[in-house]
């Protein structure tokens, strides 16, 4: 781990500079609300913000991909900047998942080219519960870059080869740090105090889920509120689930696609002589929780989801997942 | 990668959302959460609308039809043709036997521009859409009741109402994210009263359900209405205050006993009393219809007797209190306000109307006609009749969406030139003439207004695809050619130009709608836009008005040779027509093809099971389809969606019409049904 120091006014500089020989991603405002997009000035650039409404996950994985596209990797470089700690960590998880059980190819081809900044945050969100599943705010590793505001500038972390090249790179604007500056760091870390509305234990959510302790009223509930409009695993920076398809492009051009999938969508599990062994909203639902609380737990210790709150924003039905685990985590 | 915000192209709803976009393509949505019409939430629609963008199918280049085949071609050409004939027909025939059909899926701006072209170009009144097939009834109803046809109140007010009542409207499956406010309405502690002649989503979480036959609103109504006065429950001060005709109603209310109703309805008396005393108990309370009410042949007396139950009940001209039909596409309610319709201009003004007309003659330079036009159905009737000799068709396909669709082939067949507009190839565009590539809502500016009046900037994210090109500027090349100049150096102007005739828009333009778009009335540009309507019980035409209405049954009755109701409506996963969201695959898997809806016990007296194939027939055609069997629809009425274009519902429709809004009647028609 290296540790470094970076002021604000150097950062912004870093970033310019990187615009000029990579593809930068960083947080912007440009409708009023903050988003992640390719950034082409870096005075555009938002740095007090909850978190953006996309998550980073789009540069890393896309709702449709050609598998068998055989372009070279990205000749430029990619640096995502202000992904926060549970989007950084929803990444290591795709990280994981595409090597389960071989490297997927088309995924690497573009991960292995992608520089993560990630921006400790300084409080919780409206919407935020990454505390209760080791989502963040702050990570201890699974990091390239880490910045912690520390008043003047931020404090740097790098914990990869990836971000150590890219230290060098622009050592002119970094500079060494010192044991002040690392208190003053894990003072404001520990200043982050959860909310109580964002607790829940997530080692008895495991155990009631597994045990099937919630009764089927919970589950009747939940399947009546839910509209399938597949929002929340459209949005969830932690999603992986696709589908492989043979997609016509044009007259002469087949591709054969790896696209996004959401399993609140019946034809997700539905068999191709029409039956459907997840067929009831109540079941889909169920098998959502149990994939993202106990079955990502088990294979890869890390749960199927990192507390960013953007699913608890975007439901129609007001299911909202957080309250939903703290029902389950209260079933004895 | 970019992310641009725009509006989504399915329902009136009109959420907000950004289209992500990466090497010129539109790769993914996600919603805008600060904008009021959807705050964060879109539906399964809504998340998947960036799919059909790139299909393959799309058209990239007009066509012109030689010796009956379509044959690519370039701009000039193609729109030499369309100019030349439309001239020749003109000149002949006589400007009456032209038309054009705008669009409720294309822009304010091509919309007005359509409207323009038919009336300062063409010279005729003959300018419609396809609001007639759906909503008509509300603009001609509640205008009648009212003074003015839209929804009264904002989407924000509904969790704020103490009671619901929602007739003729699945709003989980046609306005989701309308239903999320029912929902947290519900949430809140609303009542909610649902007559729905099916169990739908909605229905099941209703205080009350009242299940009754499809055709059977007016008795309804009419019993509600009998056994508040007679409790003497009504607004007596309301009405008094803010009322004309209340006598009439009383009269023809007082043979609508709960009793009588039952008889028509098949809803239980008992039921009919309690629903009335809980409706008439909740203040505020929010009035919700859509197209299970509209779409017959009393479809205006529909809307009229709902705006009846609104004002003897003191329910309008309130926050969280109104009478709001829910409008079905994307710009619907914008086509109406931009006057793609045969009897107004823009800002519903009488076409009629000696001073208004020399308004318009001013501003647009040339004489107008002051005889009312024929609206889509008649143009349909009148064409198979030979009057109307040729058409433009904008971004509609009546070969499906139309009542009983062998009459529109009749009447497409007949016309001597026909000009379709569109993005994909469809039924009604192969028996154009000449088709003309438009652009998708991705790729053009523009507004649409949604159904709670909101004004709202669409934003180009991608170049239009091949030669397409955005519909306004189509309008604008024809006009051109017709030598009428529409030379307009940025859609903007178009909007301003809105802006200075209409005085409902009269305080719109381009940058005041760049944070939250803008409610109409918004008279001038210090006005904030008005979230509800007639506030403080004074309506648009001064004093609402009561109409006395009666019960009529659906043109096709059931008899023993076609013993069931048919009525046809909307899923959750396909949009109308199926132009889009079957070339969408995420929605197409969920449902690939056409059903019917059938009761169990019906189901089991035919000897039809769940999914297997049966024949429904009505007088008009039939199709076979796999069964659907449930207790969610009573038994002797079956339901089909009308979204699969290779067994399409309007084969059996009946194409009877409401008579004073042209509406056909898609709600209710005699059919039988076989096992196969």
């Amino acid at each position: 781990m290296l540790e470094k120091y970076i002021s604000k006014q150097n950062l912004k500089k870093l970033l310019g500079r990187v615009i000029k020989n990579s593809t930068l991603v960083a947080p912007v405002r440009p409708y009023g609300e903050v988003l992640f997009e390719d950034v082409k000035f870096a005075d555009s650039i938002v740095f007090d913000f909850e978190n953006a409404l996309n998550s980073p996950k789009d540069w890393v994985l896309l709702n449709d991909e050609d598998l068998l596209e055989t372009a070279s990797p990205q000749k430029k470089p990619l640096v995502i900047f202000g992904a926060r700690a549970c989007d950084t960590k929803a990444i290591g998880l795709l990280d994981k998942f595409f090597a389960r059980t071989f490297k997927d190819p088309a995924y690497f081809k573009k991960r292995d080219s992608i520089l993560i900044i990630t921006l400790a945050c300084e409080n919780y969100g409206r919407n935020c519960f990454c505390g209760s599943v080791d989502g963040g705010p702050y990570l201890t590793d699974g990091f390239d870059i880490q910045l912690t505001d520390i008043g003047e500038g931020y404090f740097l972390e790098a914990a990869s080869k990836k971000a150590e090249g890219f230290i060098k790179r622009y050592s002119g604007l970094i500079k060494n740090t010192g044991a002040a500056q690392k208190k003053l760091k894990e003072d404001n870390i520990k200043n982050i105090k959860q909310p109580e509305e964002a607790r829940f234990s997530l080692e008895n959510v495991y155990k009631n889920i597994g045990e099937e302790k919630a009764p089927d009223a919970f589950w009747k509930d939940l399947a009546q509120r839910c509209q399938s409009c597949g929002g929340c695993l459209l949005i969830c920076p932690a999603c992986s689930c696709f589908y492989v398809t043979d997609k016509k492009i044009s007259a002469k051009k087949i591709a054969r696609m790896r696209s996004l999938d959401a399993c609140y969508y019946e034809g997700f599990s539905r068999m191709a002589g029409g039956y459907n062994p997840v067929a009831t909203r109540s079941l889909m639902m169920r098998r959502k929780f149990y994939h993202k609380l106990v079955q990502q737990l088990d294979e890869f210790n890390q749960a199927g989801c990192t507390g960013c709150g953007r699913c608890n924003e975007i439901c129609p039905g007001n299911v909202n997942w957080l309250e939903s685990i703290k029902r389950i985590d209260k079933y004895v | 990668m970019k992310l641009v915000l725009t509006a989504c192209p399915y329902c009136g709803t009109g959420c907000n959302l950004y289209l992500k976009v990466a090497d010129k393509r539109v790769v993914g949505v996600i919603p805008s959460v600060s904008r009021s019409a959807n705050r964060g939430h879109l539906c399964v629609k809504g998340w998947n609308a960036w799919e059909f963008i790139h299909h393959s199918d799309r058209l990239k280049s007009p066509l012109i039809k030689i010796r009956g085949k379509f044959k690519e071609a370039g701009w000039d050409d193609a729109l030499d043709i369309v100019a030349r004939n439309f001239k020749k027909i003109k000149k002949k025939y006589g400007p009456d036997s032209l038309g054009i059909w705008g669009s409720a899926r294309c822009t304010n701006e091509m919309n007005y521009l359509a409207q323009k072209l038919a009336r300062a170009v063409f010279g005729t009144n003959n300018v419609d859409h396809c609001a007639r097939t759906c909503h008509s009834p509300t603009v001609a109803g509640l205008v009648r009741s009212f003074g003015s046809g839209a929804m009264t109140n904002s989407y924000d007010e509904i969790p704020q109402a103490a009671g619901i009542f929602a007739i003729g409207s699945n709003a989980p499956e046609a306005h989701p994210i309308i239903w999320w406010r029912i929902r947290t309405a519900k949430d809140n502690g609303a009542k909610i009263i649902v007559a729905d002649p099916r169990k739908t989503k909605l229905a099941e979480i209703a205080d009350i359900h009242l299940q009754h036959y499809p055709g059977t609103d007016i008795a309804l109504l009419n019993a509600l209405m009998h056994v508040i006065v007679k409790a003497d429950l009504h607004d007596k001060s309301f009405i008094a205050r803010c009322s004309l005709d209340f006598e009439k109603l009383t009269r023809v209310i007082e043979k609508y006993t709960p009793e009588y109703a039952e008889s028509i309805t098949g809803v239980p008396a008992g039921l009919i009393k309690e629903a009335a005393f809980l409706y008439a108990g909740l203040k505020p309370l929010s009035n919700i219809y859509t197209l299970g009410i509209t779409e017959h042949t009393t479809g205006t007396e529909n809307v009229m007797s709902v705006a009846n139950l609104a004002i003897l009940t003191g329910n309008v001209g309130k926050r969280s209190s109104g009478v709001n039909p829910l409008r079905g596409q994307n710009n619907v309610q914008g086509a109406c306000d931009m006057a793609a319709l045969p009897d107004v201009y823009p800002g519903y003004q009488r076409v009629d109307n000696d001073e208004i007309r020399r308004k318009f003659e001013a501003a647009w330079g040339v004489p107008l006609s002051p005889n009312p036009g024929l609206t889509v159905t008649d143009m349909i009737i009148q064409a198979s009749a030979g009057k109307i000799k040729a058409l433009y068709i904008i971004g509609e396909d009546p070969m499906r969406s139309d009542p009983n669709i062998n009459h529109v082939k009749k009447a497409l067949e007949n016309l001597e030139f026909l000009v379709v507009q569109e993005i994909f190839m469809n039924k009604t565009a192969e028996f154009a003439d000449v088709i003309l590539p438009g652009a998708s809502f991705a790729e053009k500016d523009g507004t649409f207004t949604n159904s709670e009046r909101r004004i709202q900037r669409i934003r180009k994210a991608i170049g239009p695809l091949g030669k397409a090109r955005p519909d306004w500027k189509i309008v604008c090349d024809i006009s051109n050619r017709l030598g009428y100049a529409m030379k307009y150096k940025n859609i903007s102007e178009i909007m301003d130009e809105v802006a200075s005739l209409a005085p409902i828009y009269g305080g719109v333009s381009f940058e005041r709608l760049e944070e939250d778009g803008l409610q109409w009335p918004c008279p001038d540009k210090e006005h904030p836009g008005t979230k509800y309507l007639h506030e403080n019980g004074k309506f648009t035409c001064g004093l609402a008005k009561f109409h006395a209405i009666k019960h009529r049954p659906p043109a096709e009755e059931c008899d023993s040779e076609y013993p069931f109701i048919l009525t046809t409506g909307r899923m959750l996963f396909h949009y109308n027509v199926g132009t889009m969201t079957r070339r969408t695959p995420a929605l197409n898997r969920e449902y690939p093809d056409n059903f019917v809806q059938i009761n169990f016990n019906d189901a089991a007296r035919l000897g039809i099971t769940n999914n297997a194939a049966c024949r429904v027939a009505t007088r008009r055609g039939g199709l076979k389809v796999r069964a659907d069997v449930t207790d969610k629809i009573k038994e002797g009425v079956i339901w089909m969606p009308f979204h699969f274009t290779e067994a399409p519902a309007n084969l059996l429709t009946k194409d009877a019409f409401c008579p004073i809004a042209r509406t056909g009647e898609y709600k209710a028609c005699a059919a039988r049904v076989e096992k196969c």
